[in-house]
């Protein structure tokens, strides 16, 4: 019951957010300068043209109906059109949502199947080599920018050793995951150093519990220890970490996308931008701000389940 | 423009002499002395390397197209015949200037919204912390693209993207750190002196509430010198043929298989300053920690 009123609670609280991010980015369109429509447009456009754009989307109007026209759009399914492609966003956006979908989930699960080595060597040996060589490995792709990480394996394992393709989506799932192998390192990079810095500490702090000194007594072997003594009580803030910054690859896909020529949400945006299809863009900013709330609410939601030591006042 | 950069050369020695003199332990004196000359020798290399090369960053030359590394050309050439070296240590003054002032706007800004909203308190309290909520909503890599991609490419658009985004993790700092300063004697005091409202938050509470967001600041300069070369990686930073080293990256994209240093080069330089300015900012959070305690 108190589980009911918590997810309650906290949904009521991202509806106004939610809300109100609506607003920010309705407002986006307010930065082009000069008239939006001759900017939509473009220079060469016809003055009835700029009127009709004006009639269609309300700019004649005040600001907050044009606001609310927006938002009754939104909530009738109509996310705007493309005038690239001469088509409503909704028809395009299932498919690229799909790629980029499967990248972040991707990404996020080899950030945490290679920080949790790295994490469990360098917590071995705190301040020896093995923990500086770790420290020092992850401290690499935060001084580096991550478009250039991907040039580097994208030279190295698609052109150089041919391992993996250089680009495109793939079919089926073993394609996909061949081919989003090298996007989906690129992305994990940032995830992964965190999530290693957190883990390392997390698991030195826990080494030094009473509970691990008592499983050591008892004659436990060393792997059982580590596996469901440490870890287990090491991961869980592991998981509230990944929902915190799971927008950093969120983010991160508008960029990797484009290293790999992926069919995304991210490369479409980036393409809507140089072609000036402004609406796209706004409705894609639109897509992972509320992607990145709904990540960051299911987490909030779960990790109560996770963790009984979790109270719900 | 360039004048910034000196004087950041100065506070980081200055620094790290008043290290030598405090409490310091070895490692945080390394951190921030391994620091200051990484950023000393980028520097220098900025300023000196442009005036000894004997090649133009701009002008082309098409007998010397995508030649490989060599004596006479270090880094190559790209596909314009430019000496890729040359076009890194020029960049340098470009990516560490948009990236220094980007970073200014967010922390001046944020600090101040946070110390009035703190301060405050109620209705004007709660307002500005909504609007901290929607924009830290958004990611922020996504939010800065999108604001630049409406504004238009260029170096004052990027900022302006930036500081606009930006500026929440500061107010959010600040704020908390108010809250708590707010309730301590000396503010009492300031008021039973009769200062005003504005003296007592600006002069005497914000100085006490800043350092967090100063720690937060030496991190963030990563950050913002990395999605400065984003931004010029995507075209929306400064135009060509300006030799920005995201822009460089994006153009050599085009000859990864014959030649691969054009694009690999440039992201040397910018790890090698992602590297100092992380050196830079665990010496500066250290210091500032050790004399908060």
């Amino acid at each position: 019951m108190a589980l009911l009123a918590y997810a309650l609670r906290r949904v009521g609280q991202a509806v106004p957010v939610a809300l109100l991010v609506t607003v920010l980015i309705f407002l986006l369109i307010k930065l082009l300068p000069g008239d939006p429509a001759a900017a939509i447009l473009g220079e060469r456009a016809s003055d009835s043209a700029v009127k009709v754009l004006h009639r269609q989307w309300g700019l004649d109007r005040p600001l907050p109906v044009q606001y609310a026209v927006y938002l009754r759009n939104l909530f009738t399914g109509d996310l705007g059109q493309s005038f690239r492609y001469r088509t409503p966003v909704t028809d395009l956006l299932p498919r690229r949502s799909t790629v980029t979908f499967f990248l972040v989930v991707y990404s996020t699960l080899l950030s945490v199947v290679i920080a949790i080595p790295l994490a469990v060597v360098a917590a071995s040996h705190p301040d020896r080599w093995p923990d500086h060589l770790v420290r020092g490995l992850i401290t690499l792709p935060l001084a580096s920018p991550s478009f250039w990480i991907g040039i580097l394996l994208l030279i190295l394992f698609a052109l150089r050793l041919g391992w993996f393709p250089a680009s495109g989506y793939g079919e089926g799932l073993g394609g996909h995951l061949r081919h989003l192998f090298l996007p989906a390192l690129t992305l994990a990079q940032p995830l992964l150093a965190i999530l290693t810095r957190n883990l390392r500490s997390a698991l030195i702090d826990v080494q030094r519990t009473t509970y691990v000194d008592f499983a050591r007594a008892k004659g436990l072997a060393r792997r059982v220890v580590l596996v469901h003594h440490i870890l287990r009580a090491a991961l869980l803030p592991i998981v509230t970490l990944i929902g915190v910054r799971l927008s950093y690859p969120i983010g991160g896909a508008v960029v990797v996308e484009t290293v790999f020529a992926l069919p995304g949400l991210g490369s479409w945006m980036v393409e809507s931008i140089l072609a000036r299809d402004y609406m796209v863009v706004q409705t894609l900013t639109l897509v992972f701000a509320l992607g990145a709330m709904l990540v960051t609410l299911v987490t909030d939601l779960v990790y109560p389940l996770l963790d009984p030591r979790v109270r719900l006042g | 423009m360039s004048t910034l950069a000196p004087p950041q050369a100065l506070d980081t020695s200055g620094s790290a002499r008043a290290v030598t003199a405090g409490r310091a332990t070895p490692r945080r004196l390394s951190a921030l002395a391994v620091g200051g000359t990484l950023l000393l020798l980028l520097l220098a290399a900025a300023v000196v390397g442009p005036l000894v090369s004997p090649y133009d960053p701009i002008s082309q030359d098409f007998d010397r197209l995508l030649q490989p590394p060599s004596w006479a050309h270090p880094f190559g050439t790209d596909n314009f015949g430019r000496d890729v070296l040359t076009r890194v240590l020029h960049g340098a003054l470009i990516d560490l200037r948009i990236g220094l002032l980007a970073v200014v706007f967010p922390f001046l800004f944020g600090s101040l919204v946070g110390a009035i909203a703190g301060y405050s308190g109620g209705l004007l309290d709660a307002v500005l912390m909504r609007a901290v909520d929607v924009v830290t909503a958004v990611p922020f890599l996504v939010l800065v693209i999108a604001v630049v991609a409406f504004l238009g490419p260029g170096e004052v658009n990027v900022l302006f993207a930036i500081g606009g985004v930006g500026w929440v993790t500061y107010a959010r700092l600040v704020r908390s750190e108010v809250l708590r300063e707010k309730g301590l004697e000396y503010v009492a005091a300031g008021r039973a002196l009769g200062y005003g409202r504005w003296r007592v938050v600006l002069g005497h509470v914000l100085p006490n509430a800043v350092p967090p967001a100063v720690i937060f600041l030496a991190s963030d300069v990563v950050l913002i010198i990395l999605t400065t070369a984003t931004l010029g990686f995507l075209g929306l930073g400064v135009r060509p043929p300006a030799p920005e080293w995201g822009m460089m990256i994006s153009e050599g994209r085009e000859f990864l298989a014959s030649g691969w240093w054009v694009a690999t080069m440039p992201g040397f330089a910018c790890m090698y300053t992602g590297l100092t300015f992380i050196l830079l900012g665990d010496g500066v959070a250290d210091l500032l920690r050790v004399k908060g305690q």
